[in-house]
């Protein structure tokens, strides 16, 4: 069983290459462990809106929404950024107050979270590392 | 990005689908995730070993990954799983399409 899953192949190969890519520039002290733990916590908002647009997508083409009428259809959308929207935010003031604890960064204000996550985004590495996240996800 | 292009858009899965049904699938992995995120933090806090956290999460990461792609694919594992949820509430089928859901 665990042979199945842990095997490379060709279906999860990427993967596998953005693994050992983030362990590679960890080990060539390119991005830091906290670089890492940026990213995973950046992505919480990439998997967001690529949910916002399979949605859309879904209900643009999808075999299986065609006979909704306009308004059902499109204010899930908006339901779900203001539902998953409320989510982050939350979760991001917790996650803040943690980074701050820890000392490495310097965020301030927890609830200042665009400017936080300016300041995530200008960490050591997070260029190198951020890109492969977007291709996982 | 690669699944969304390889699979959700090339494969058409966005047919399979209501927007209802993709309305909630990130939560649980959201969860997960910032489960690990904070623990990390604190074991970080704990032993100021920050290249160590960063191995032990893109291991993690590693491993979630691969299992929710082998899911993904209809695999055995898929087939295991499902065998060892279903009850008198979801049958086997019904498991099967919710965690093909949970990994799209």
């Amino acid at each position: 069983m665990f042979k199945s899953i842990l095997l490379p192949s060709k279906s999860n190969i990427i993967i596998w290459l953005t693994s050992v890519y983030l362990l590679l520039l960890l080990y060539l002290g390119k991005i830091s462990g906290l670089t890492v733990l940026f990213i995973y916590f950046i992505e919480t908002i990439i998997i967001g809106l690529f949910n916002i647009v399979k949605m859309f997508i879904i209900l643009k083409f999808g075999e299986k929404e065609k006979n909704n009428k306009f308004i059902l259809r499109y204010g899930i959308i908006l339901f779900f950024i203001f539902h998953y929207g409320l989510f982050v935010g939350v979760q991001s003031v917790f996650g803040f107050v943690l980074f701050e604890i820890e000392g490495s960064i310097s965020i301030g204000e927890p609830f200042h979270l665009f400017e936080n996550y300016i300041s995530l985004l200008s960490f050591e590495g997070i260029q190198y590392a951020l890109p492969v996240i977007f291709l996982i996800t | 990005m690669s699944w969304f292009v390889t699979g959700f858009l090339k494969e058409k899965r966005f047919d399979y689908y209501t927007a209802k049904e993709i309305l909630f699938k990130p939560y649980l992995r959201i969860f997960i995730q910032q489960f690990v995120v904070i623990i990390s933090v604190l074991i970080m806090l704990i032993s100021k070993q920050a290249i160590l956290v960063g191995v032990v999460l893109i291991l993690i990461r590693l491993f979630l990954d691969l299992t929710l792609e082998a899911i993904k694919l209809n695999s055995k594992l898929l087939d295991y799983i499902a065998e060892k949820m279903t009850n008198e509430k979801a049958t086997k089928e019904e498991v099967k399409k919710k965690l093909i859901l949970f990994t799209e």
